[in-house]
């Protein structure tokens, strides 16, 4: 929400509510500039775009879908790994209106610190709540899909999965593993968990498990995936079980996953789009509007898996 | 003369091992040669699968002439392959009307889900959402580009109420189960999808269905076509022939499903009248 914005609309209104009757004609008129003022600014400025790594592929991806939604005269752009601190001062410095585009954490961190009460959206940052963005003024898209989308798609995919086991460390992802299993419930998936406190405790946990389910949910959760050894022995001890891992990241297809859902990047540009252009009236936070699925049919056939083959239309890219 | 003798025999000699050791080899070359393309681009959907189509096509074809599937996704790119004048296209029903250069390519194959060869969109929003009137400047969801979203919106919404969302509203996103399930987390107000994919979020989570109202359901549309030059060579009408197959082999029928389609079959005139309206 445009700050200026926000503070102006309760001073139009007295307190109770029954001085309204009292503006005069001449008043209404001067509070309607004021307010149509206000309200333009957001619509009429260049959105500034920092991005916090434009070599990183994905930010790239966002940043090129936001820009073909929004069109390239309506944005400057920073690449903040180049620019660097000063060059984020000097662009701030000539741009004073409109909406700051964030993509990445970097680069929010920074203009949190440098543009406090300016209208943000931040995007693409991982774990974006550890930012404790300011809902007055900061517009989020989250980097996760929410547990619901993906209980949703992993039964879209595979029509007879009865039960899910999940590891994780309750002092982060307690309250996401309650709403796991209740979204578990809507879709007829049985989510189950197993609490560690120690990367060291996640292969008896997976151990007792894996008996109980028929796949593993792997979560960015960083006691289970302290280390790259650590996700290496995750999958290991998956495929000894020959449980199918489903997870959030591309990044895990080369050790094996069986299903990969995470966010659709050009989606969250253009959803980063529309949050500037109704940042006033947007909520606080918005889930991921897309999804982007890998499935390896090589580890679904290795395991004798039954998958839904009309679900291959919602497939991006195949592993055989 | 009989070194003559000698020389055909050496040369009889070697045409016969060329025959044995590199016909193989010749022949594979051959059809690689001589295989067409089929060349796609849908505004129906926005999912990036374009390195799975045309590996998961190519790899099919390999062994079925070595024909080329050549995905695009943009609508100029591929409208100047059409200037080519060669190998087949595969496109929307909705795109196909609005060819400049349509006159010199004939509908030949239609796509089928389930046996059947059209699909009707729905509109569908949140419960709280009263009617059609309501969604006056609110975000709408959809898989298919911004394009061919407000052609569908037209006939959702009617004349009178057609203007009420505009390109700025679109947010395309995706497949349909995107689309169905931002509405129900509030990304967005409204979603336009198939039927189809109404149908999979009710079998799938029936919550997440029921907290959906469908406010309007459009007419039938054709699936999308495959087109071929009105005289094509002989490896463009091996490839039609492929394909009219592919829906009767498991592993063909595996690559159409990425399409969201599980056979070609030959267009009727009926449905051929229906793409000049």
């Amino acid at each position: 929400m445009n700050p200026l914005f926000h503070k102006w609309r309760p001073r139009s209104r007295p307190p109770g509510g029954s001085g309204g009757a009292a503006l005069t004609p001449a008043l209404v008129f001067l509070a309607a500039t004021v307010f149509l003022a206000f309200a333009a600014v957001p619509r009429t400025a260049k959105v500034l775009v920092i991005n916090s790594d434009a070599s990183v592929a994905k930010y790239g991806e966002v940043q090129d879908a936001f820009r073909e939604t929004i069109g390239a005269d309506a944005m400057t752009q920073l690449d903040l790994s180049k620019a660097g601190e000063s060059g984020l001062k000097r662009a701030l410095a000539a741009d004073q209106a409109g909406v700051i585009y964030c993509i990445g954490g970097n680069a929010y961190q920074m203009v949190a610190k440098l543009a406090k009460g300016r209208p943000i959206v931040l995007s693409t940052a991982i774990n974006w709540q550890r930012f404790k963005t300011d809902p007055r003024t900061t517009r989020v898209i989250a980097n996760e899909l929410p547990a619901v989308v993906q209980l949703t798609l992993f039964r879209h995919f595979f029509p007879k999965l009865q039960r899910v086991g999940t590891v994780y460390n309750p002092a982060i992802n307690k309250q996401w593993f309650e709403q796991a299993v209740q979204a578990g419930k809507e879709v007829g998936v049985e989510v189950i968990g197993r609490t560690v406190t120690r990367s060291s405790q996640v292969g008896a946990a997976l151990a007792e498990l894996t008996s109980h389910v028929d796949a593993l949910w792997l979560t960015p959760d960083p006691v289970v995936l302290e280390n790259e050894a650590a996700a290496q022995r995750y999958f290991t001890q998956a495929d000894a079980a020959r449980k199918p891992v489903f997870t959030y990241s591309s990044a895990f297809t080369g050790l094996g996953a069986a299903l990969v859902l995470a966010p659709d990047m050009p989606t969250i540009g253009r959803q980063a789009a529309g949050l500037v252009q109704d940042h006033a009236s947007a909520q606080a936070v918005s889930t991921p509007a897309g999804s982007e699925v890998t499935l390896n049919l090589k580890r679904v056939q290795q395991y004798g898996l039954d998958y839904n083959r009309e679900a291959l239309d919602s497939v991006n890219t195949i592993i055989r | 003369m009989p070194p003559r003798r000698q020389f055909d025999r050496r040369r009889a000699l070697g045409v016969l091992a060329v025959v044995c050791l590199g016909g193989p080899f010749l022949r594979r070359t051959g059809a690689q040669a001589t295989g067409a393309t089929i060349h796609f681009y849908s505004p129906e959907t926005n999912i990036n699968n374009f390195g799975a189509l045309k590996s998961e096509f190519d790899g099919f074809f390999a062994s079925a002439g070595g024909h080329k599937f050549q995905p695009y996704s943009d609508r100029a790119a591929f409208e100047k392959a059409l200037a080519g004048n060669a190998g087949l296209f595969l496109l929307s029903s909705w795109h196909y009307p609005q060819l400049a250069a349509k006159a010199a390519w004939q509908p030949r194959l239609i796509g089928q889900l389930r046996e059947k060869s059209t699909q009707r969109h729905v509109l569908c929003a949140k419960q709280a959402v009263a009617n059609v009137a309501a969604l006056k400047g609110a975000r709408v969801v959809s898989a298919g580009n911004t394009a061919f979203t407000l052609s569908l919106l037209a006939d959702l919404l009617g004349p009178s109420q057609r203007t009420l969302i505009t390109e700025q509203n679109i947010l395309p996103v995706p497949k349909d189960m995107d689309a169905l399930m931002t509405v129900d987390l509030g990304a967005a107000q409204a979603a336009v999808t198939t039927e189809s994919g109404l149908d999979k979020l009710a079998k799938i989570n029936p919550k997440q269905h029921q907290a959906l109202v469908q406010l309007a359901k459009g007419p039938e549309r054709l699936l999308p076509i495959i087109i071929a030059p009105t005289q094509p060579d002989a490896a463009t009408q091996a490839l039609l022939k492929v394909l009219t197959d592919m829906g009767r082999d498991a592993e063909g029928q595996q690559r159409l499903r990425l399409l969201g389609l599980d056979a070609f079959a030959p267009i009727t005139d009926a449905q051929r009248n229906q793409l000049r309206k």
